[in-house]
């Protein structure tokens, strides 16, 4: 009998180990960004502060809108670059895409500068070990580009400006970074205001196109977006 | 079968599946993770307003409504020449009734509002509390700014090497500008009284031989001006607490400058700061429960917010950065403070969460930048843009977006030029 369940607990182990190892290996040698995001945290997590916001509130907002167009604009200049790498242009191309990619890597900065100054992170990560504070930064980048985008669409008339409504619309991110498909998961109990919120996500759509770094992270997750909070 | 060869079987089973659906399930949840992300309050959208005077479409209540309207850009866009608008305000005269108008509000042809209103062109403020009630309607926001004022110091006819400031009183849209004291010293710091019927404020005095910078109340009812302190040393920058009979104010007859708390009487009933550190530039919140003052007890001078019913009392640090701060000023609900901080040559305006959090920068070259105080409503910020020899008045709404220049407005501009310390009620 001793010997059987030796066996038995040995045969389970490496059957254990056959399914997780590979698994483990992955993401303790090769995984960089696949982490795994559990806690979520509404609540404010203070940043320290290590100089005064150089941009003000209208630059930095000006800087937003510019941001998402100029994703836009990125765009078509990839769609553009793949056309031309046909045509055997691969270098001008390269150089033109490295260009506007440091302009809006300098530009982030700014911007991040600022957004760090606020003090906000939407979002705890699981496991701090796993984390990096650059990993971080991704994970709110890619949420603040989110919610920023749907929230510059999100108005209410006055008559429920103030009045205590709120929504729950569940939106799924494509592999290619593009919001897949959303609805209304939680009803506030006013049609209108249930409209609206779903109206902004559906103006929001064309302008979302997150970057292949924020694709990965935010691929195949659910994201409940709650109107306001 | 055995028993022990049963058992086995059974143990088998329930370890291969456990072990299955665990792994299973912890594949379903890597993949499908759920995150629940805040989108936060929703903007007002602004809403398309027409205005029209059916029997004079250049009429001047029509002009002064259209303009009051428009410092609320922000929420409202407003025409005279857009019968589209889905809101619509129309003016109509009571022939049987002189100064009476009918004003009526419809979205959509659908009726909102229909008053008789009183209204004299040559009076402003009768117009102004009809925007007042057409804002509340349209935006159904009960706070608006159109029946608050400003009080602030300007300079006055300057002899040589001598410099003259006075107390001024005048409409937020700064028509009604008159001067309430003719002390022919440096008048400095003034501020409302929550009613806002009194004004209290510092004077430094040259007439007399030894400098004397005392703490003035002045009664806008009876006009009536007394000292409520004149201790040695500098009394200075006094706030009003709620009921108007008590206030706030920075005294240093001790050899140190302390935040008091004082009542009109001009007696000390408690020591709000005790600290060997500069303490002063006091700001109360709406309730009076906590202040915003400004202290170097840390090494450069910073915002810091406390208790104001005991001394030394949950004294927190709100700004951790800038070279030098100043003029710390809570919003009416007392959820953010607006201060000016030295930043490349100059000072700039900033606003900060009263718990420390969401630092924004406001102005950035336009001048240098100080006294900012919020309105009654607290959307919008009034502050003087120091461009020397000249100070300017400027408004700008909270995040910034310059709303008014009060630079080419007489008589706010010559001889008013040099123009500070506004506060808004």
């Amino acid at each position: 009998m001793r010997q059987s369940v030796f066996f038995s607990l040995l045969f389970h182990l490496l059957f254990f180990l056959l399914i997780e190892g590979p698994a483990w290996v992955k993401r303790r040698f090769f995984s960089s960004s696949d982490i795994s995001l559990e806690v979520v945290a509404l609540n404010s997590v203070k940043v320290d502060l290590v100089g005064m916001p150089k941009l003000t509130l209208e630059e930095l907002k000006a800087l937003s809108q510019e941001s998402l167009e100029k994703r836009e604009e990125k765009k078509t200049t990839k769609e553009f670059s793949k056309e031309k790498e046909k045509s055997q242009e691969k270098k001008s191309i390269s150089i033109l895409e490295e260009a506007i990619q440091k302009k809006e890597a300098l530009k982030k900065i700014l911007l991040e500068g600022n957004k760090l100054s606020k003090g906000n992170l939407l979002y705890k990560l699981a496991s701090e070990k796993e984390t990096s504070s650059l990993q971080e930064t991704e994970y709110q980048e890619a949420l603040n580009f989110l919610v920023m985008a749907i929230k510059q669409e999100w108005f209410l008339p006055p008559d429920l400006i103030g009045e205590q409504l709120q929504a729950k619309i569940s939106l799924k991110i494509s592999t290619k970074g593009k919001i897949q498909s959303f609805q209304l998961s939680s009803p506030s109990g006013n049609k209108n205001f249930d409209e609206r919120a779903l109206s902004s996500v559906e103006l929001a759509k064309t302008k979302v196109q997150l970057e292949e770094k924020h694709q990965e992270i935010l691929k195949n997750k659910t994201i409940i977006l709650v109107f306001p909070l | 079968m055995s028993n022990k060869g049963l058992i086995f079987i059974i143990f088998f089973f329930l370890f291969f599946f456990s072990t299955n659906l665990f792994a299973l399930e912890k594949k379903i949840t890597e993949e499908n993770k759920i995150l629940e992300v805040a989108v936060g309050q929703a903007q007002l959208e602004v809403l398309q307003v027409n205005m029209e005077h059916i029997q004079n479409p250049n009429s001047k209540i029509l002009k002064i409504l259209k303009e009051d309207l428009e410092w609320y850009q922000d929420l409202l866009t407003v025409s005279t020449k857009n019968p589209e608008y889905p809101y619509q305000v129309k003016i109509e005269d009571i022939p049987s009734r002189p100064n009476f108008y009918k004003i009526s509000l419809f979205f959509k042809k659908n009726s909102l509002f229909e008053q008789d209103f009183f209204l004299e062109p040559t009076k402003r403020a009768s117009i102004h509390k009809l925007s007042g009630e057409i804002f509340k309607i349209l935006t159904k926001k009960e706070e608006h700014i159109f029946s608050s004022q400003v009080v602030l110091v300007c300079s006055t006819k300057t002899s040589p090497g001598k410099q003259i400031k006075e107390l001024f009183l005048m409409d937020f849209d700064g028509y009604n500008f008159k001067q309430l004291t003719h002390h022919k010293g440096i008048v400095l710091a003034p501020a409302f009284s929550r009613g806002g019927n009194k004004i209290l404020y510092t004077l430094i005095d040259f007439s007399k031989k030894i400098k004397d910078i005392t703490l003035r109340l002045l009664d806008l009812d009876t006009s009536e001006k007394k000292v409520v302190s004149k201790r040695a040393g500098m009394n200075f920058g006094a706030v009003f607490l709620p009921g108007d009979q008590e206030f706030l104010a920075t005294l240093n007859f001790s050899g140190n400058e302390e935040i008091y708390r004082m009542n009109l009487r001009g007696e000390i009933l408690s020591p709000v700061t005790k600290h060997f550190a500069f303490d002063g530039d006091v700001s109360v919140n709406k309730t009076g429960s906590h202040m915003a003052f400004l202290s170097n007890r840390s090494g450069p001078a910073m915002i810091y917010t406390a208790k104001v019913s005991e001394t030394e009392s949950e004294v927190k640090i709100v700004t951790y950065v800038g070279e030098f701060n100043a003029t710390p000023r809570f919003s009416p609900d007392g959820s953010k403070i607006v201060f000016s901080s030295w930043l490349d040559n100059a000072f700039d305006l900033f606003r900060i969460d009263a718990n420390g959090e969401n630092l924004s920068r406001l102005t950035k070259n336009f001048g240098s930048n100080e006294d900012p105080s919020f309105s009654p409503d607290g959307h919008f910020i009034i502050f003087a843009s120091k461009r020397p020899p000249n100070s300017y008045l400027y408004v700008m709404n909270k995040e910034g977006k310059i709303i008014k220049d009060f630079s080419s407005m007489r008589p706010l501009s010559i001889p008013y030029s040099h123009c500070i310390g506004p506060y808004w009620h």
